[in-house]
């Protein structure tokens, strides 16, 4: 095998993260899209095999597992980095940038792990990377929506390394291989469960729209791709076939949609679509035939493309009106007609109308579906459809682009980068709908499914054009309310009250008792103790050892200033000293 | 590209109301136009193969979405109006006492 064919994408990331690290922010903007670029002509090149294998602990870890699976994830992860780095080119935070090419390092060392444990590493990355995307927004509802993220994500984390390691006990191997859906086993379930956290398979889906409406504008467009995606791939390479997965996801598809229609915040709107689209995969996976695996595969390539142009234009909404507020919109398509086409291109993509590249990914999945003779699934996905296209084809441009008169709000500037990222992702959600085997050559499976039949076509506009009608029929019921809507991160928010409340109760009032019993007992001994040896010190140590005092209190003053009692500077600060480890080792090992 | 920051309202080149009005009606036919047309074609062109029993009947998918739309619609509002639908500060204004939530 020749190993120099294949060079590891996550290094670029890595060293442009290091690298944006020492320089001012108005350079630094410009080197991720380099990092992305390279990425992409490295991911082209690659051929398949099993690259990177070392030993590390005494363990063999596999880096870099290529393969027709993999490979389509790299492929798309690739190219919507360098349009995510494109949209965030004129933001000058370097701390940002380094959080996105940190998790998108992660990402792809997802995507090639080969072992359950490299596989732990960089998901965690990921988690701690992408908290940060939302913590950098600097504003009070972001840092408390980052810290219940990256609390879920930590619990999502232990489900995995619990069942890895329970795996390794038991199995005696690390390999990171397909479960048996017949013969499933605690340490399966947990791993899955693991896995499920990511995918925003409900119930344990509400980080997902509790935290990207609160994340960066740019760091939004990041998140919508990455995270839920590789979860779909280690779901597909793990789990196929799990009937369980594919129940949970229509539902999933069906939660989502009803979730988007009554949302007032456009992002939240687009969030909870994630959730409804990434259902589509999850079902495809659990039915695990030929063609629904194609169809997840398809569909999260498509999708990440057109979700991630949708936070966009929701971005470039929040950008120039400061609200992403559906309330607090309206009337701007004379003043934002550019951003209104391109949100229109991703809005018909993910409701799936022909030429666009929804339809080719999505009616894949359904049809799959219904000749694995899973009718029901089928039908619920496409009552999923028709809420696609009625909350975030119809409602959110509607009533942010239309609906009333322009409100005459002063409107930021939206720099040309925007703009042009936004293109290349339009352009590229048209050229897959109408060049469907520019992707369907990439998937693991051979393609037998024709998109374009002339029943398909009409079956989907009669489907989406009497959806049209449901809304002109009922657009004065779907205004948008200045409301938000409780959804199961209500419970896991009452867990942390829970603690809180143990916190101040009994365990104010032990340390109350033990505060009276000292200041009773313990004070007197030691006032007696403290003034015998603080006689001894003053007469006898700092006479022999003069000076030493002085020092080890300025030690302490500077141990204490590297201390700030801010959990994002010590979650970046192991992040780093992890990193430098690695790499020792790495080298030198 | 086409936006500028300045604000809009009072300025002359909006159309006047009659004419949006107009444009709203002309756009409203259009759409019962092409809806009607794709039932007639439905009568023409037919599922090749039919999944289950009702999906051969011509109008099937139409009604499908007609009724999908208004059902999901009125029972997500329903849901919002109910019991989901909470004030913006719902979870601030909690936050003083950590079990105000249960009330």
């Amino acid at each position: 095998m020749d190993v120099n064919a294949f060079f590891h994408p996550s290094i670029f990331f890595v060293a442009c993260a290091l690298i944006v690290w020492m320089l001012p922010g108005r350079i630094a903007r410009w080197l991720p899209p380099v990092a992305a670029a390279l990425a992409i002509a490295c991911v082209l090149t690659m051929p398949h095999g099993t690259y990177m294998q070392l030993t590390y602990l005494g363990l063999g870890l596999s880096l870099g597992r290529v393969d027709a699976l993999s490979m389509v994830f790299a492929h798309v992860f690739a190219i919507q980095a360098l349009i995510g780095f494109i949209f965030a080119l004129h933001v000058q935070d370097r701390w940002q940038h380094m959080a996105a090419c940190m998790y998108i390092a992660g990402a792809f060392g997802c995507t090639f792990a080969g072992d359950y444990v490299t596989l732990f590493i960089f998901w965690e990355l990921m988690s701690v990377s992408s908290t940060f995307l939302i913590w950098l927004r600097r504003v009070p509802a972001s840092t408390r929506a980052g810290m219940r993220y990256f609390l879920f994500h930590v619990l999502g984390g232990l489900f995995l390394l619990g069942g890895l390691l329970l795996r390794y006990q038991a199995t005696g191997t690390f390999a990171f291989e397909a479960a048996d859906p017949g013969a499933a086993r605690l340490w399966d379930i947990l791993i899955m469960l693991g896995f499920c956290v990511n995918a925003a398979v409900i119930p344990l889906h509400a980080w997902l729209p509790d935290a990207y409406p609160e994340a960066t504008v740019t760091g939004a467009v990041f998140m919508s791709a990455f995270t839920t995606k590789t979860a779909v791939y280690v779901l597909l390479r793990g789990f196929a076939g799990f009937e369980v997965l594919a129940v949970m996801g229509t539902l999933m598809t069906l939660y989502g949609v009803t979730y988007a229609t009554i949302e007032n915040n456009a992002r939240r709107i687009l969030a909870y679509h994630i959730v409804s689209q990434v259902g589509y995969m999850v079902a495809g996976v659990g039915i695990g035939t030929a063609m629904t695996i194609n169809g997840a595969c398809a569909h999260a390539y498509a999708h990440i493309l057109y979700k991630g142009l949708l936070f966009m234009g929701a971005g470039a909404l929040l950008h120039a009106a400061g609200t992403a507020k559906l309330s607090e919109l309206g009337g701007l398509f004379r003043r934002l007609p550019w951003v209104f086409v391109w949100y229109m291109v991703a809005a018909v993509s993910i409701s799936g109308f022909p030429l666009f590249s929804g339809f080719v990914s999505k009616t894949m999945t359904i049809t799959g579906a219904a000749e694995a003779h899973h009718t029901w699934l089928a039908l619920g996905m496409e009552v999923a459809a028709v809420g696609t296209f009625l909350s975030v084809g119809i409602k959110l441009p509607y009533f942010a682009w239309f609906g009333r008169p322009d409100p005459g709000m002063v409107l930021k500037p939206i720099p040309p980068n925007m703009y042009a990222a936004m293109a290349i992702a339009g352009f590229l959600c048209f050229f897959i709908g109408v060049q469907p085997g520019f992707l369907y050559r990439l998937l693991p499976f051979p393609v037998e499914y024709v998109p374009y039949t002339a029943w398909h076509v009409l079956q989907t506009l009669l489907l989406l054009g009497f959806t049209g009608l449901g809304f002109y029929l009922l657009r004065l019921k779907l205004v948008p309310e200045a409301k938000i809507n409780l959804d199961f991160d209500y419970f896991y928010r009452l867990a942390g009250r829970g603690v809180l409340a143990l916190a101040r109760r009994p365990v104010e009032l032990l340390d109350n008792w033990w505060n009276e019993f000292y200041a009773r007992a313990g004070l007197r001994g030691m006032i007696t103790l403290a003034a015998g040896s603080a006689w001894f010190d003053r007469a006898a140590i700092d006479g022999v050892v003069d000076g030493t005092a002085v020092n080890v209190r300025r030690a302490g003053k500077t141990a204490t200033l590297a201390q700030t009692g801010q959990l994002q500077n010590y979650l970046a600060a192991a992040v780093i000293i992890g990193l430098i480890v690695f790499a020792v080792v790495w080298f030198w090992g | 590209m086409g936006h500028d920051s300045k604000p809009m309202h009072g300025q002359t080149g909006v159309p006047p109301a009659g004419k949006i009005q107009g444009l709203a009606r002309t756009l409203r036919n259009l759409m019962f136009a092409s809806l009607g047309v794709l039932v007639v074609l439905n009568l023409f062109i037919t599922p090749h193969d039919p999944h289950f029993g009702l999906d051969k009947f011509p109008g099937f998918w139409a009604l499908f979405g007609l009724l999908g739309a208004v059902i999901l619609a009125k029972g997500a509002k329903g849901a919002a109006h109910t019991f989901l639908g909470k004030d913006e500060d719902f979870y601030e204004k909690g936050s003083e006492d950590p079990l105000r939530l249960w009330t």
